[in-house]
């Protein structure tokens, strides 16, 4: 697929807002820690979540997955002071600061955080596209997966169910060699996650996850496949986890040392930069001037965030029922 | 009036529900040729497979799909064939359904209406628990237990319009039993309790299955003079306390009924509440019958096991024994 600069350009933006905002968890880490998870940080890894998450309609859904939840959100169009606010457990939080920032629920913008269990948000997208289906409305469920979540029940049970059923769910797995502490070939069997998808009769796909262009053509491949009514489609894109587990127990022990640096040569960022100036689609002067207007922004979220109030106990201790339901 | 099955009283608040509600479509196991219990019988042909969705095997998609399709909006009623498969799917429940409008801040609920055939019918430890309890801790949930068909329908119907996930626990020892069921619409609130049998002597708090047994106990001690109050809780979570402890107010004694082990049960919850707010009304120690804290073992063992009208009978009559102090 032949991506026009302009489309280039869009995707560059997003990505480079995600990078900036991940550039800020890491900085802020041993602060976020104190209110938040850990943070994880998707850094070297946003081509993935903003390549399927830019060109999604608002009405469409994303289910992110544990590490690039942030950056997904980002790319499906939250604004960050919410999102900041969420990381310090403020009021203005999409949960009023009471869930983890990693869970982010904004059903109006279509982003349906998951729980603290990997993968149980791989039916819960099956379902979200069976809505789409039932009601004739041509959205999507983009659902995010790491490569531990996907040896899980649910994803073999919900990839089963929304073949079945030709949902127009799209399932990814962001293969980042690792889960938590344990490189991939201790837990997996096979070397393709996307092999899984012949168990299922449908397509299984495997992308460059650092090359954010080949993660948007793919997308939209299976995006398109999915609105017109074919069914699911299975998406590993191959990324490396070049940060720990969390920013908190930085250093600590991941991948070996040889292969994060080996990665970190096909940093996502840094390669759409070079090709846009490359074709010329931007210059450098454009491109500093874009990080100072991120940086700015996400400066300014996290300003919000340290600054707004967190939540009074009356709201604390809403949203268990609707409203009305009482229980005790 | 006319008289229809506890399945049938089902039956017909699915079918109303979903004629009058175009959100509202139900999915499960085998749910297309009627379900293994026929609550879902003749559905399919009136409704057409958009809306009777059978699924593979796997519990955990169908929570999932239902929770998903609740996101946006539908109303779903998923249906796990026998409540001992909940367990499979306890995540999807616990973790998603019950606890995703709090972590959306309100923005949106689950409601689905988790149907599942629930207790002992001869069939043992996989096929026949009482898991009601295992919920009872987890906020966000609502739990309700039936007892007769017009309780059935309209449990069900409020239920399936509720904006909360609920699960609705069908006793499958009541499936085939009759009762009146008026024609036309009617709905019934959840977290009221509905007083079974007037008495002044002793209350009876029953569940489910054993609400028929706590009737035929008070019969049978009616005729021995003790005057016996049934109150079937109908919705677990939120319990009803204001039913419950009005009438201790005026019996000031009580025994507690399920079929579910004493141990870790409703019972406890039931008790505590009343140690909490009427304790000064107490005449009596509050007296639990349950099951033993065992598996339930299939028939023809069962019987022993289960509570049943002369263990009901044996309690009310040791709460009017005067305390001996020793």
């Amino acid at each position: 697929m032949m991506l026009e600069a302009q489309l280039k350009v869009g995707l560059f933006k997003t990505l480079l807002l995600a990078r900036v905002f991940e550039e800020k968890k890491i900085e802020l880490a041993g602060e976020i820690a104190q209110f938040d998870i850990g943070p994880t940080s998707c850094y070297g890894q946003e081509a993935i979540p903003v390549g399927f998450c830019f060109g999604l309609n608002k009405d469409d859904y994303i289910l992110p997955s544990i590490r690039s939840a942030w950056a997904a959100d980002i790319a499906k169009g939250l604004p960050l002071k919410p999102i900041a606010a969420e990381m310090y457990g403020k009021a203005g939080g999409f949960s009023k600061g009471r869930e983890l920032s990693s869970h982010i629920t904004c059903p109006d913008l279509g982003a349906i955080g998951g729980t603290g269990v990997l993968a149980n948000n791989i039916t819960v997208a099956a379902g979200i596209a069976l809505a789409a289906q039932y009601r004739k409305t041509k959205q999507v469920a983009v659902c995010f997966m790491g490569d531990g979540a996907s040896n899980r029940e649910e994803f073999f049970t919900g990839l089963n169910f929304a073949a079945l059923k030709k949902l127009p769910a799209i399932y990814v797995v962001e293969n980042n060699l690792i889960a938590e502490f344990t490189p991939y070939e201790k837990f997996m069997p096979i070397e393709n996650i996307a092999d899984r998808a012949v168990a299922f009769g449908i397509p299984g796909r495997i992308v460059d996850g650092n090359d954010v262009m080949a993660v948007y053509a793919t997308a939209q491949e299976a995006i398109r496949r999915a609105r017109e009514g074919n069914g699911p489609t299975l998406v590993e894109c191959k990324t490396c986890r070049v940060r720990p587990m969390s920013e908190k127990k930085n250093p600590e022990k991941g991948l070996p040392a040889e292969v994060i640096e080996e990665w970190k040569k096909k940093d996502p960022v840094k390669r759409m930069r070079d090709h846009l100036l490359e074709i010329g689609a931007l210059t450098n002067e454009e491109i500093t001037a874009l990080q100072k207007k991120y940086r700015q922004e996400v400066d300014e979220a996290f300003h919000f965030a340290r600054e707004s109030p967190y939540a009074p106990p009356e709201e604390v201790f809403r949203d268990v029922y609707a409203e009305g339901a009482k229980v005790e | 009036m006319r008289r229809i099955t506890f399945r049938a009283a089902l039956t017909e608040a699915l079918s109303e529900e979903m004629e009058r509600d175009g959100r509202v479509f139900l999915l499960g196991e085998d749910i297309g040729p009627g379900g293994i219990f026929g609550v879902t019988e003749g559905l399919l042909s009136k409704f057409g497979p958009e809306r009777i969705i059978d699924t593979p095997i796997a519990e955990t998609a169908i929570i999932g799909a239902a929770i998903g399709a609740a996101i946006c909006g539908l109303r779903p009623v998923p249906e796990i064939m026998h409540s001992d498969f909940i367990f499979v799917c306890m995540d999807g429940i616990c973790n998603f359904a019950a606890k995703l409008r709090f972590s959306s801040g309100g923005k949106t609920g689950v409601p689905i209406t988790i149907r599942t055939a629930c207790g002992s019918a001869g069939l043992g430890l996989h096929h026949g628990q009482s898991l009601e309890a295992c919920f009872q801790n987890i906020p966000g949930l609502k739990l309700v237990m039936p007892s007769t068909p017009y309780d059935a329908k309209g449990l069900l119907k409020s239920s399936i319009r509720d904006e909360d996930p609920v699960i609705f626990f069908e006793p499958k020892a009541s499936y085939k039993e009759l009762g009146e069921v008026p024609d036309g619409e009617y709905t019934i609130p959840l977290g009221k309790a509905d007083v079974k049998r007037k008495g002044k002597d002793v209350t009876i708090v029953a569940l489910g299955g054993m609400v028929r047994q706590a009737l035929a106990a008070a019969d049978d001690l009616a005729g021995e003079g003790i005057d016996c109050e049934v109150i079937d809780p109908m919705t677990i979570l939120p319990l009803d306390h204001e039913t419950i402890i009005e009438s201790i107010a005026r019996t000031h004694r009580v025994v507690i009924v399920h079929e579910a082990p004493k141990t870790g049960g409703v019972g406890g919850e039931i008790a505590a509440v009343i140690a909490e707010e009427a304790f000064h009304e107490l005449q009596a120690a509050v007296i639990r019958v349950g099951a033993p804290f065992m598996p339930v073992p299939r028939r023809p063992y069962e019987e022993m096991y289960l509570p049943n009208k002369e263990k009901i009978v044996r309690a009310v009559k040791k709460s009017i024994t005067p305390f001996s102090r020793k």
